[in-house]
């Protein structure tokens, strides 16, 4: 079927490239076109299978487009649109560009409904994050990048291995349903987990999110992660692993979010926290629970964004964003301090807040499941996004003690980005309807139920009343400058271990060898071809000092000293008859044995 | 002050309202009254203590760790 609009991600790599030739007002004027072109661009593309192209024997989809597409489609425009307004001050064109980039391959990849183009779309995103993670300004942003560069190296290799032993075993590259089973499900379920984060594979987040610009981390706190819920939701629905990867996900971040200094590492585990909704949603499989993994990436990146972006200005005005740096910022950004608020509301679920209508739809699906422990850790996860995201992100950078900060209020075009995120974290709250619209399966679902919105707010009211309590007692954890290790810690210090041993151990064996191979045996060689049959001698009265004894012993090495000082000596030197003989003889002894044994 | 009695009048009206609404529940203990308020105050105390009392010492480590 050929149609009339172009495949979505050629929007995104177009503008990508016209914006590394375009200066000021126009770049930036061209810049917000971008995502509205291709959001009309999206909408008037029917749903269906567009833009097939044959590549050897399989065939490339860059358009599978249907209700989970357009959903995801949809929210990676907006919030492109949302990114790119907020880092119009960004003079570097190239920052721009890759940012582009990292948008559009998450776009093409939502599109793709084949392993090929899929992968293709993996990669581009995995360079275009090292690229944003590298534009940073701060001292760690190399390493990091470089880190989180091998890191999606390796999940690359584990989807590219899995993609190839799929299409071999099912004659096929369609990207579809696959479920757990051979090898090459597991390969692309670990690949995915890898860009999902999950326990023990999300240590890249905390460790290289926090290094990019402000305006680069809205790019990379959206695209990577959700791309990868994405293609679980595609590939993996109904996984019963998945409900349980979620719901660990989804509490244990909230430890490490407490006990940290940086701001933006708390959002960022607070992100890995956000995930756990979503994977467990995957999980549970059922049309509402997919229904609520969907309103939830819908939901989480807006209000996600909204947070980000609000640090992202204190970075940006006072350069610092740690804890024990900030505080008392509210009178002098109110403004972020508002939309900071409505993105702490929003992610904590409280009623007329977009987060309220999407994780109460997961909650409900396990409660319907009876899953009772998931339930549980599931509502423990809502109390831990309140307190470490919700409480602790606002309250340290805008209240708490005062830093004596003054800096000026966020510029006016990172207050209207924060203000849109707003403005839909809010609407989505209040109209509820208009996201449920957007889901891949029809929704019977009504959170403003009395009960509903009662129980809620018992429980996150009585949670800020523990909060209260800790700030009354003093018992609230000090913020002290540190390092918290984490799952990195094996690579880094492992690294280190395998350097260590490269540098130490190995280093001595290699020298050791190469000195053998290219001094000593050369050296040798020419030793022993000035008159090998010297040479010879030395070495058979040495074997013979070897095993002799006593005043025997002595008279040969008496004879083998004499050998060495007049070696080389005459090499013409005539030997008897009957040592030729003997030679011959044992050649000829040699070679019947090699025949007789072949 | 204000403040402190606002959500003093939050809590109260959260705790109250309880009673008033039909609750659709899926397991037993919601059915509990003031199961959401202990919950919430329960998990947020146990988080607390498990960051500071648990986490805290084993992962904590000076600041310049990993450049040493």
């Amino acid at each position: 079927m050929t149609i009339s609009t172009f495949p979505p991600f050629m929007v995104f790599f177009a503008g990508a490239l016209m914006v590394l030739l375009l200066k000021g007002r126009l770049r930036s004027a061209v810049l917000m076109c971008i995502p509205v072109i291709g959001f009309l661009n999206l909408i008037s593309t029917p749903e269906g299978t567009h833009w097939t192209v044959h590549f050897l024997e399989h065939t490339l989809i860059f358009g599978k487009v249907d209700k989970l597409s357009l959903a995801f489609g949809a929210v990676y425009h907006l919030i492109t649109l949302i990114a790119v307004i907020y880092s119009l001050h960004v003079r570097e064109r190239g920052h721009h560009s890759v940012s582009l980039l990292l948008s559009g391959s998450g776009v093409g990849a939502v599109f793709s409904g084949d392993l090929i183009s899929l992968f293709i779309f993996w990669e581009i995103m995995a360079v275009a994050g090292t690229l944003l993670v590298w534009m940073g300004s701060g001292r760690g942003a190399a390493p990091a990048g470089m880190r989180y560069f091998i890191v999606h190296l390796f999940g690359g290799l584990f989807f590219l291995f899995g993609a190839l032993l799929h299409i071999q075993a099912t004659g096929t590259a369609d990207f579809g349903f696959i479920g757990l089973g051979s090898l090459a499900s597991w390969l692309l379920f670990i690949s995915f987990g890898i860009n999902c984060a999950w326990p023990g594979l999300h240590a890249w987040i905390p460790d290289a999110y926090p290094q990019t610009t402000p305006a680069g981390a809205v790019f990379m706190w959206t695209f990577t992660t959700k791309t990868a819920v994405f293609v679980l939701l595609r590939a993996f629905p109904g996984t019963e692993l998945l409900i349980w990867i979620g719901a660990v996900m989804a509490v244990f971040p909230v430890f490490f979010a407490l006990i940290e200094n940086n701001l933006r590492r708390v959002l960022a585990y607070g992100l890995i926290n956000q995930l756990g909704f979503m994977v467990a949603g995957i999980g549970i499989g059922t049309p509402l629970s997919i229904n609520g993994t969907v309103s939830h990436v819908i939901c989480h990146i807006l209000y996600n964004a909204l947070l980000v972006m609000s640090m992202g200005a204190v970075l940006h005005r006072t350069g610092k964003i740690h804890c024990t740096d900030l505080g008392g910022l509210c009178k002098s950004m109110p403004l972020t301090t508002a939309f900071c608020i409505v993105g702490a509301v929003s992610i904590s679920g409280f009623p007329l807040f977009s987060g309220f209508v999407s994780k109460s739809m997961v909650l409900e699906a396990a409660g319907i499941g009876q899953m009772a422990m998931v339930w549980i850790l599931l509502m423990i996860a809502v109390i831990g996004d309140f307190q470490s995201v919700g409480i602790k992100v606002p309250y340290r950078a805008f209240f708490a003690h005062d830093a004596g900060l003054s800096p000026k209020e966020a510029p006016p075009h990172m207050l209207a980005a924060m203000g849109i995120a707003a403005f839909f974290c809010i609407a989505v709250g209040v109209y509820p309807s208009v996201l449920y619209a957007m889901l891949p399966y029809p929704v019977d679902f009504q959170p403003y139920t009395a009960a509903h919105v009662v129980t809620t707010c018992q429980l996150l009211l009585f949670g800020a009343l523990a909060y209260l309590l800790f700030v009354r007692f003093g018992l609230l954890t000090p913020e002290r400058r540190a390092t918290n290790l984490d799952a990195d810690w094996f690579y880094r210090k492992g690294a280190q271990a395998f350097m260590w041993v490269v540098n130490r151990p190995a280093a001595r064996v290699a020298q050791w060898f190469s000195a053998a191979v290219f001094d000593r045996m050369p050296a040798f060689l020419a030793w022993f071809g000035r008159n090998p049959l010297a040479a010879l001698k030395i070495g058979g009265d040495l074997i013979l000092l070897f095993f002799s004894s006593g005043q025997h012993r002595q008279k040969i090495a008496q004879r083998i000293k004499q050998e060495k000082e007049i070696f080389p000596g005459d090499i013409m030197k005539r030997w008897p008859v009957g040592t030729s003989v003997l030679w011959v003889t044992m050649f000829l002894l040699a070679y019947l044995l090699v025949y007789y044994l072949k | 002050m204000r403040m402190k009695l606002l959500f003093s009048l939050l809590l109260f009206a959260s705790v109250v309202a309880e009673f008033f609404v039909l609750k659709h529940v899926y397991f037993p203990w919601e059915d509990v009254p003031l199961f959401y308020a202990a919950f919430g105050f329960v998990a947020f105390v146990l988080f607390m203590l498990g960051a500071k009392y648990v986490l805290l010492p084993i992962v904590r480590r000076g600041e310049t760790y990993y450049d040493d």
